[in-house]
């Protein structure tokens, strides 16, 4: 059991879903929704996009809309206040903020291969940060990471995508040792292929997944006290596999 | 004053674990100093640990366990002056050769003075004697300010109450005068009668409990449909000395307290309780148990405080513990009663303490838990799917007009607790007057957003 949540049925009062719009983010939130849940905060860019999904969440509890742009690191430490001042306490936090891109556009322009890093791994180290610090404080509090399998072993054709969940991940997996015996856990959430609107247009991978499959088996891997949770599950395997492969093999494998 | 253990604590029901700096303070410079550090996670009182649910924890902030202990006694009046950290074990140990009880002791006697009423606790001479706070002389406490402060009903009188079933929440009880009641022996005359189903045993209780200074009913919650809510009722008197067989006669007031065996460690990583044990247990203590038998005398310990005998009882439940869930609805409400019964046997959980009561008048303490009513208390063991039953339960007892016991909530929301407690603004601004910092706080207190306004 994580100590976490504050009710003895292990759910949370209270949830913040950085990344408000992310598809995978809103369903994990879905699946954490109890009776018992008093408030959700949306942390998102556009919010009137935020709205819409919160309109969307079935439940009987307030829904908080709040604007974030994981771009602008400025405002990191910020926002985990303007979060907590609607929440009291953070039971449950997700970080969720990514753009996929199209490795093409990025080779055209460098300077969105580097807006692509802030995004998806600046942005979130920062709020991570303020977060982990605020839960160490509270003495309670779960954290879900939303990393991905393309940061397990970056492939060429998705190289700045791949980096940047590679840098999350790896921070996400160093912090959670960090918090050991201070009352916050994290779990870190390597989905595969997950088909949805981030995907929409390209063909699914091996082992695709959907985003209320994520949702389940995150929720489920931090219920017992999981750091780390891939799925589908096969894809622990897959990679462990994967990263034996000699580079002169990995270069040609096509997906 | 040591620093303080930064760890990981949790309520008698094992659940929501939380980490705190915990503090054994030794004197009232050592508390001061305490409060005086505190941060914006504020302080709570801790006793013996064990209300149910988060009221005595308080995550990233500091928790203080009070180390005196000590107990007097005027043997003439029977007024105790007891240290709010001395228990209601200790307390009885020097009380009964002398004479005089508790006026009012929950189901186990290992809670501290200063927590029981915090808790403003109850017992099974409630619809005649009330709860605990009705027994006070007055309180020495402190005051966030670090001040402290002696009240009663004539000295500020609204903190009085309001720490009467505070939850702690208003300040430290340091000190505590009560009021005990005379008795001749330490045994108690006990009637108990078996009833196969719910109908009859409430119309047990409301025909006789008011013959008797104690009663209360175990209620089977393994069964449904038309033994639903079968029990056993007992009524209790302290026993006078001619009640006695003439052996016992000349050492009347003979007690001690009965050695513990602990339930091991190791039990609470196993797999809880099963089901078909629970139903097992039902079955045989409801056979066990005569269809009416008068006049039997037993022990203080046996009557009062059964589970006690068990230590450490709450590992049998697994590692994610159980909840108690207790709730009050108006005696014009018995179908709420049968209602919630009904809930918990659809679910089938392995449950075993099921107990009923007719509660009498209440006190003036806008928080005390409480009022005229049947009072119906269920264990389940944590599942799944217990969230969803407590939320049917929760339902029930709002359409009912009915509240929760705060000292056994772990699972409560800011809203479910607001329709039962219709005196809680009342409380929160005499807080707000002794505590406008807010230095105590606790887990409960922040899960409920009792500290608010």
């Amino acid at each position: 059991m994580g100590f976490t949540m504050q009710n003895a049925t292990g759910s949370a009062q209270t949830i913040a879903l950085f990344g408000g719009t992310s598809e995978i983010g809103l369903e994990i939130v879905r699946a954490l929704i109890t009776p018992t849940t008093e408030r959700v905060v949306l942390a998102c860019r556009n919010t009137t996009a935020g709205q819409a999904s919160a309109d969307a969440l079935d439940g009987d509890m307030t829904v908080d809309v709040i604007e974030w742009d994981a771009a602008d690191i400025s405002v990191s430490a910020d926002v985990v206040d303007a979060v907590a001042q609607n929440v009291h306490d953070i039971d449950i936090a997700i970080i969720a903020a990514a753009q996929l891109g199209d490795q093409q556009t990025y080779n055209a322009d460098p300077a969105a291969a580097a807006q692509a890093i802030i995004v998806n791994t600046a942005g979130p180290i920062a709020v991570l940060t303020a977060l982990s610090e605020r839960m160490k404080h509270q003495g309670h509090g779960t954290i879900i990471v939303l990393s991905s399998v393309a940061g397990v072993r970056v492939r060429s054709d998705n190289r700045v995508y791949g980096a940047s969940k590679a840098g999350l991940d790896g921070f996400a997996r160093a912090l959670a040792n960090d918090l050991e015996g201070t009352g916050v856990v994290l779990t870190v959430v390597r989905p595969g292929f997950v088909t949805g609107r981030m995907t929409a247009g390209s063909s699914p991978a091996p082992f695709a997944t959907d985003p209320k499959t994520v949702a389940r088996m995150t929720v489920d891997a931090v219920a017992r006290g999981r750091q780390v949770v891939w799925v589908p599950g096969v894809l622990r395997y897959v990679f462990a596999v994967l990263q034996l492969l000699p580079n002169v093999l990995w270069r040609r494998l096509k997906r | 004053m040591n620093e303080g253990n930064s760890q990981v604590i949790t309520g008698w029901g094992r659940t929501s674990p939380s980490r705190t700096r915990l503090i054994g303070v030794q004197s009232e410079d050592e508390l001061r100093r305490a409060l005086a550090r505190a941060d914006d996670r504020g302080v709570i009182g801790r006793g013996l640990g064990r209300s149910y649910g988060d009221a005595a924890q308080n995550s990233g902030g500091t928790t203080i366990v009070l180390s005196s202990s000590d107990i007097y006694v005027d043997v003439a009046t029977g007024v105790v002056d007891a240290a709010g950290g001395a228990s209601i074990d200790s307390l009885l140990q020097q009380t009964i050769p002398e004479g005089w009880f508790v006026p009012v002791t929950p189901g186990t006697r290992f809670v501290t003075v200063g927590g029981a009423i915090a808790a403003d606790v109850h017992g099974k001479n409630h619809h005649r004697d009330g709860s605990i706070g009705h027994h006070l002389v007055d309180l020495t406490m402190m005051v966030a300010s670090g001040e402290v402060v002696v009240v009663d009903r004539e000295r500020d009188s609204e903190l009085f109450w309001a720490t009467i079933g505070g939850m702690g929440l208003t300040g430290i009880i340091l000190r505590a005068r009560l009021r005990m009641i005379p008795i001749e022996t330490s045994s108690v005359s006990v009637r108990t009668e078996r009833h196969s189903h719910l109908e009859d045993l409430m119309a047990s209780m409301e025909s006789n409990d008011e013959s008797y200074r104690y009663a209360v009913a175990w209620v089977d919650g393994s069964v449904g449909g038309s033994r639903l809510g079968r029990g056993i009722v007992t009524y209790g008197e302290h026993a006078t000395i001619d009640m006695l067989p003439s052996l016992r006669r000349s050492a009347p007031l003979d007690y001690r307290s009965p050695r513990v065996v602990n339930v091991p460690e190791f039990m609470s990583r196993v797999r809880p309780l099963r089901r078909s044990t629970a139903v097992a247990f039902s079955e045989l203590w409801f056979r066990k148990a005569p269809k009416q038998r008068v006049d039997e005398l037993v022990s203080i310990p046996s009557y009062f405080h059964p589970l006690d005998g068990v230590g450490k009882w709450n590992r049998l439940y697994g590692p994610r513990g159980f909840i108690q869930h207790q709730c009050v609805v108006p005696l014009d409400a018995p179908h709420a009663v049968r209602a919630i019964l009904e809930r918990v046997v659809r679910d089938r959980p392995a449950n075993v303490v099921n107990v009923l009561k007719r509660f009498g008048s209440g006190n003036a303490g806008p928080l005390s838990f409480p009022r005229p009513g049947w009072t119906l208390t269920v264990d389940i063991p944590v599942t799944d799917d217990l969230v969803h039953t407590l939320r049917d339960i929760d339902t029930i007892v709002g359409e009912w007009g009915g509240r929760h016991y705060l000292a056994k909530d772990a699972t409560a929301t800011s809203r479910s607790i607001r329709s039962g407690y219709e005196r809680l603004a009342e409380w929160q601004a005499v807080r707000n007057r002794v505590d406008p910092h807010r230095v105590w706080q606790s887990d409960l207190g922040r899960r409920l957003d009792l500290c608010a306004g």
